[in-house]
């Protein structure tokens, strides 16, 4: 079930009506998990046991946690939880890619080995559900936050269906502690739930959705088309996975706040970032958050000698981008963005610390990150590695592989999108919206959900990031 | 981004939050509607092209054939016009069968062919009942969106209602209550905005599926292997065996009274259509269901043989060019026949 389906709409206003209407915390509790259980099953309810399995898992580590002091088996128990959680998501989404790799690279060896794939199907959300739970193990482990002794907490902040699937990742210490407080209709932010659903559901149905023919076209053959067209095809791409998964969090933001819990935010104008790290501040936030907590800093972090924080850094975002896609492209996409954080770190190290940077290095920061980004993407989008190598040079040395051509002029899309998008970035549209009273708003919101409903396609498209 | 930058309110009252969500799904509704009545037709693959082109030649037709690729590829207008002119009844035929077109979706064509007040004489239809299958290759494009207007799909959510087997009546209601929905909402009507504005004062070309004489008919060349013929023939002995009589459902009844009402008006006359298929189903009008129409039942491998000849088929069925010369010949002798009996006006 997508965000953008109309049976969404009817699965949520039962869900909607039926979690207010309940007056105990509890009840409302177990409502949530039934949908969410649904939500989830509507998709393959086969794969409802591992979630279960999951969340009963680490609320069974989180107690045994609690109740030992001995070091060695508080640490036996994180392991437990942590082998089982990167066990299920190294059997689902992993086996192949690494049965195949290392039979590649035998019969580079020149010693050709004959190997068995499985034919496994990928849960949906289970690269989101397994980082969910284990951030309440470490965080219980380290002390951070204390164990849960309700069951139906731990499998609800797991299962929640709007972050389930596509995140945000939420951390145990953020969720939990909402979930044991009966939340309030009256504090509900409705008219801000609303408008965010609408703008996430116009940046998925509308834009992303509409971008996605054009590169599809463009990446199912690098090799026919114009340089121009590697640009205009990357611009594009860049544009609908924002937009895409942006949107996805968006309308998982809206439908938590209008259940009365707060999810954190996940994109933060990315577009404008102007360096690699100042980007990751800005792009994924939860997981580039969640990345920077539980291994990055785990690692070492940014402590001890350069090339040990190097390392560390180059660790953290070749597994960050294992974590997107089993397949060396997206381990090379890490890899491209980690060695950008690297050499930011070393000029940053060159240049004068502390110096107010000019305008023109703000431009400049700003246009070789969108670069990188770009060409990093490149490599990320591209099918397989033969292609990336295709689609990277055209882009990168403005070589045209073929003549086919997607038409230069669509960039001013890019263009007006560009516009509406730095509007929204000086608060343009922030807050109009809430000073008309209520029934202006509901006749706006009525007349714009019919008009955004004119350029949305026909069919779904699933979210990019469902398949990670 | 959207800021929550202002504290939400604290006097929140049910029946003022209702009267809200009931003005904002008003509001909706009205300019969905309202949209829906300013769009232009839909531009989709085939239809679109061949009732711009048939709205721009109105007055050179005066007979029309309209239906599935059984009429597209085996009614030849040329033929048809030749035998009624050496009866006396000399005709101007325009093919109007569109491949994979079944009812409902051919009424709403039909009706949009009559919009363009057209001056007919003979509007055939093809008979076959209601479909109300989902068809998965084609369930996600704009083909199976653009007629679910609210008079064809209570047609066929009647249909479905009506039916027998419950479990698939279920699936079968949502996903056309879906279609209805999601074309009342002019979802992805946005391609036919941005089609109207860049065509806008251009002249559009014929669409090739008209065929070599721009007619709308388009002869199949192939025939059968030697597998296919015996495969076809061991089919249609059973097909003969088990022939039955049927009665058309109360839905498509309905639905045929409703198009044969509107050929009326145009002042045409409406003719009922099988074609020779396998299937031997003879269908049938309930007398009190007052569809007024001759029906023209030709899938009868006993009363016609001649067309259920392997050499003259593509496959079950259809025919191929020698085949549908043969069955438009029959078509035209027949109602020339019907017309000097005094039996059809």
């Amino acid at each position: 079930m997508l965000f953008v389906e109309f049976r969404f709409f009817w699965f949520f206003l039962a869900v909607f009506c039926v979690y207010w209407s309940l007056r105990e915390n509890r009840s409302r509790k177990i409502w949530l998990l039934l949908c969410s259980y649904v939500f989830y099953a509507a998709w393959n309810w086969k794969f409802l046991f591992l979630l279960m399995g999951s969340s009963a898992l680490d609320y069974f580590v989180g107690r045994m946690l609690a109740r030992t002091e001995d070091p060695r088996a508080r640490r036996s128990w994180l392991l437990l939880s942590l082998g089982a959680n990167l066990g299920t998501l190294a059997v689902f989404k992993y086996f192949n890619f690494f049965v195949t790799s290392a039979a590649t690279f035998l019969a580079w060896l020149g010693l050709p080995a004959s190997v068995h794939t499985l034919n496994i199907i990928l849960p949906v959300g289970i690269s989101f559900y397994t980082f969910h739970s284990m951030s309440y193990t470490i965080d219980v482990y380290r002390g951070k936050m204390r164990a849960i002794s309700s069951l139906l907490d731990v499998a609800a902040f797991i299962g929640f269906f709007p972050q389930m699937v596509a995140g945000p990742i939420v951390r145990a210490s953020t969720f939990l502690p909402q979930l044991r407080t009966l939340r309030k209709f009256s504090e509900v932010d409705v008219r801000g739930a609303l408008v965010l659903f609408l703008t996430g559901f116009i940046k998925k149905a509308c834009i992303a959705d509409s971008l996605a023919p054009f590169v599809d076209r463009y990446f199912a053959a690098p090799g026919s088309f114009t340089a121009g067209s590697a640009w205009v095809a990357i611009t594009f791409y860049s544009i609908q996975v924002y937009c895409d998964f942006s949107g996805y969090t968006d309308m998982a933001i809206a439908s938590a706040r209008l259940l009365g819990y707060e999810l954190p935010v996940n994109f933060n104008f990315p577009f404008f970032a102007r360096s690699m790290s100042d980007f990751w501040h800005r792009w994924h936030i939860s997981l580039s958050s969640w990345l920077r907590d539980y291994l990055f800093i785990p690692l070492g972090g940014s402590r001890g000698p350069r090339w040990f924080v190097y390392r560390n850094i180059m660790i953290t975002m070749l597994l960050g981008g294992l974590w997107h896609g089993a397949a060396w492209t997206t381990v090379i996409w890490g890899g491209l963005l980690g060695l950008a954080l690297v050499v930011q770190r070393k000029w940053q190290h060159w240049t004068e610390h502390g110096k107010q940077a000019r305008n023109w290095t703000r431009w400049l920061g700003w246009a070789l990150t969108m670069y990188w980004f770009c060409l990093a993407l490149m490599v990320f989008r591209a099918l397989n590695l033969p292609d990336a190598f295709v689609a990277v040079r055209s882009f990168a040395l403005f070589r045209s592989e073929g003549a086919q051509d997607l038409g230069a002029w669509m960039l001013w899309i890019v263009v007006a999108l560009g516009i509406v998008h730095w509007m929204n970035f000086r608060g343009t549209f922030a807050n109009w919206w809430r000073r008309a009273p209520d029934p202006v708003f509901a006749v706006a919101y009525g007349c714009a959900a019919a008009t955004v409903f004119l350029f949305i396609p026909p069919h779904y498209t699933p979210f990019i990031y469902f398949q990670f | 981004m959207i800021a929550s930058t202002e504290s939400p309110r604290t006097n929140f009252s049910l029946s003022r939050g209702l009267l809200d969500v009931g003005i904002a799904v008003l509001a909706f509704v009205l300019v969905c509607a309202a949209l829906n009545a300013l769009l232009p037709f839909p531009e989709i693959d085939v239809v679109s092209a061949e009732l711009r082109f048939f709205k721009e030649h109105r007055d050179e037709f005066d007979t029309v054939f309209i239906g599935s690729s059984r009429i597209h590829h085996q009614i030849s207008p040329a033929i048809f016009d030749r035998v009624m002119g050496e009866a006396g009844h000399p005709t101007r035929t325009f093919n109007f069968g569109i491949n994979g077109m079944f009812p409902p979706e051919s009424g709403y064509v039909l009706e949009r062919l009559l919009s363009t007040k057209p001056r007919l004489k003979w509007v055939f239809i093809e008979l076959d009942e209601l479909e109300t299958r989902r068809i998965p290759k084609a369930e996600a494009s704009r083909r199976s969106l653009y007629w679910h207007d609210w008079k064809r799909t209570s047609l066929v959510l009647r249909k479905i209602l009506d039916g027998d087997d419950q479990r698939d009546a279920r699936d079968l209601f949502f996903f056309h209550t879906a279609l209805f929905a999601k074309n009342f909402a002019n979802i992805g009507r946005k391609i036919d905005l941005s089609w109207w504005i860049s065509h806008l004062g251009k002249k559009t070309a014929a669409p090739k599926s008209l065929g070599r004489d721009g007619d709308g008919y388009v002869p199949q060349i192939k025939t059968m292997s030697e597998a296919e013929a015996v495969a076809y023939e061991a089919g249609l002995k059973r097909a003969v065996v088990q022939a039955e009589l049927r009665r058309v459902s109360p839905s498509t009844e309905r639905a045929y009274r409703q198009w044969a009402d509107d050929v009326r008006k145009a002042g045409a006359t409406p003719i009922f259509l099988i074609t020779p298929t396998r299937a031997q189903t003879k269908f049938e009008f309930r007398p009190e269901s007052g569809v007024a129409g001759a029906v023209m039942p030709f899938n009868d491998a006993k009363g016609y043989p001649q067309l259920y000849r392997n050499e003259i088929r593509v496959d079950a069925d259809h025919l191929n060019e020698t085949g549908a010369e043969e069955f438009t010949r029959l078509i035209a002798d027949t109602l020339s026949r019907l017309i000097n009996d005094g039996r059809i006006q």
